[in-house]
């Protein structure tokens, strides 16, 4: 699948790493499932699918953003820590493989949630889609958001990566947009006085936040490094 | 459990208590008397179709589902977790206080209450502004029945529910999104509609904590926020009380509340709805299915204006 540039452990065992935070990711999914099949999905189910689609589509969403700022925290933690390995930044660039990954799993959950939605709350009423489109933002941000995405999906394979050349990452740029769609589609959606949303708000906010600073400082050429993803071909830099 | 439902025979017919009226206003006004009032009070009225009380079709949720699943800002957002923290509320002793436009206040005992007014059974649909909604088999006694006790005087045009304020109890009153306490509001003769009814138990037994224990107002045909829960004051006013949720977002939720597919609220879709054991949402209909009942209430009233 790539070449390591590093013979490190995460990339002797990236394969075993990879399959174990897929594992880890979809497992969410799983319970749900088995949930469901067992009728256990507690007092509202249709809403407890909902949810937990939701909420699990923002987790992968953030961890999808963590990579680039968490590659960098991770080294200047490993620097100060003193260990030999992890102190260059080539070391962390396991994770930008995983990234796809996440990204896909994110995508998975947006599906099944808009599947849930699709299904059991409109059960295929198009006209009543056409109604809560025009009556809730909410709802259209969702939409909007989960067409953005797909578009990701599809320009994610290798082969679109090498067609589209520098319009791939301009494409992927548009996970920020999607990120800002989503946040709007749950604070929206959230009644006054439920905050149960904003610990994952806050965190997307957060990792906007760290593109904007770096493209600031980007411009004004301080830092060469814009945050955008690290191709496995460039020269590593320490 | 056996239940007891109101009968033809338990009604006194208009044409007497009006009588009954008359003759005691006449006496009244004989004996130079200012207490009674001059305009007849109209007493409970019969239902359309008596059948209305049972939800004919429909099965009742759980207790289990009724006991866990409770919007109760008083406590939390969070409805799942109202039933643990309900648990620190005390009921007893409870005094509801029944005043303002009224022949004479009068403060009663939540037992005096219960011995006062015979029980009954009502299966009543509830529908949740939110969007969910359930069958609940409520006990208690139809509201009218309080208000001809109180005798409420001419002037009297609303009615106004105010819940309980005790923050040591409950946790949701410190801080929060809400005035406390919650308040709510009828039309006098919305109150007095047959089927507007003070839920005294769930299921035969006494009504839970996380449910709106001692006594709750519960108004089949509107939204859930407006069946005030754990009653201490009833006020009857001449002018429309202010009432918690229309203080705070006045275009989301209305003085009148009814249950209306065809009204928008901005954050919750109200054409459908998801009852609680149900996967699959089903049409909200008008008045929550009791439009036969109530829609005469609200003749020339544009339900997008004053909603």
């Amino acid at each position: 699948m790539f070449n390591p540039p590093l013979k490190t452990w995460p990339f002797q065992y990236f394969r075993l790493l990879w399959w174990a935070v897929l594992m880890l990711t979809l497992l969410p999914a799983i319970i749900l499932a088995l949930d469901y099949i067992n009728k256990n999905l507690g007092v509202n189910g249709l809403e407890t699918l909902e949810r937990v689609t939701g909420r699990w589509a923002m987790i992968l969403l953030i961890l999808t953003l963590f990579i680039t700022p968490g590659r960098r925290m991770l080294l200047r933690l490993f620097r100060r820590i003193g260990l030999r390995w992890g102190k260059r930044l080539p070391d962390w660039n396991f994770m930008i493989h995983m990234r796809r990954m996440l990204g896909l799993v994110c995508f998975f959950y947006g599906v099944a949630h808009a599947g849930v939605y699709l299904e059991l709350d409109l059960s295929w009423d198009w006209d009543a889609f056409a109604d809560d489109l025009s009556e809730k933002p909410y709802i259209v941000a969702g939409v909007l958001s989960l067409a953005l995405l797909t578009l990701l999906a599809i320009t994610s394979p290798d082969e679109m990566i090498r067609m589209l050349k520098r319009n791939w990452r301009r494409i992927h740029r548009l996970i920020y947009l999607i990120a800002l769609l989503s946040i709007a589609h749950w604070w929206w959606m959230s009644k006054p006085g439920d905050l149960r949303s904003l610990p994952y708000i806050l965190t997307l906010l957060a990792l906007l936040a760290y593109r904007v600073i770096v493209w600031r400082s980007w411009f004004s050429g301080k830092d060469a490094d814009d945050g955008m993803p690290v191709a496995p071909r460039e020269s590593p830099r320490a | 459990m056996a239940s007891k439902r109101l009968t033809e025979n338990d009604v006194t017919p208009p044409e007497i208590y009006r009588g009954r009226r008359l003759f005691i206003a006449s006496a009244a006004a004989l004996l130079g008397a200012g207490w009674v009032d001059r305009q007849a009070f109209p007493a409970c009225a019969l239902l359309k179709n008596p059948d209305t009380l049972k939800a004919a079709g429909e099965k009742p949720n759980t207790l289990e589902e009724i006991t866990s699943y409770n919007n109760y800002y008083e406590f939390s957002t969070n409805k799942e977790a109202v039933r643990i923290l309900a648990q620190e509320l005390t009921t007893s002793p409870w005094n509801v206080v029944i005043e303002g436009e009224v022949a004479k206040p009068i403060t009663l005992g939540i037992e005096d209450i219960l011995k006062k007014f015979p029980s009954e059974e009502r299966i009543y649909r509830l529908r949740c502004v939110e969007g969910w909604s359930m069958v609940i088999p409520w006990s208690g006694f139809p509201l009218c029945h309080l208000i001809e006790m109180a005798r409420p005087t001419a002037q009297a045009k609303y009615v106004e529910f105010v819940s309980l304020h005790r923050s040591k109890e409950m946790i949701g009153q410190r801080g929060g999104s809400l005035e406390w306490p919650y308040r709510e509001g009828l039309r006098l003769d919305e109150a007095m509609h047959p089927l507007a009814f003070v839920a005294t138990g769930l299921y035969g037994n006494t009504l839970p904590k996380q449910n709106g224990a001692p006594l709750r107002i519960v108004l089949p045909w509107k939204y859930g926020f407006k069946s005030a829960k754990a009653i201490t004051h009833i006020r009857f006013l001449r002018e429309q009380p202010q009432t918690s949720w229309n203080k705070i977002a006045p275009s989301e939720y209305g003085f009148y509340g009814n249950v209306n597919p065809e009204v928008p609220h901005p954050r919750w879709i109200q054409k459908r709805e998801n009852r609680i054991g149900e996967l699959r949402k089903r049409p909200t209909l008008p008045f929550n299915g009791y439009a036969e009942e109530v829609a005469h209430l609200y003749a020339g009233i544009d339900p997008l204006l004053q909603f």
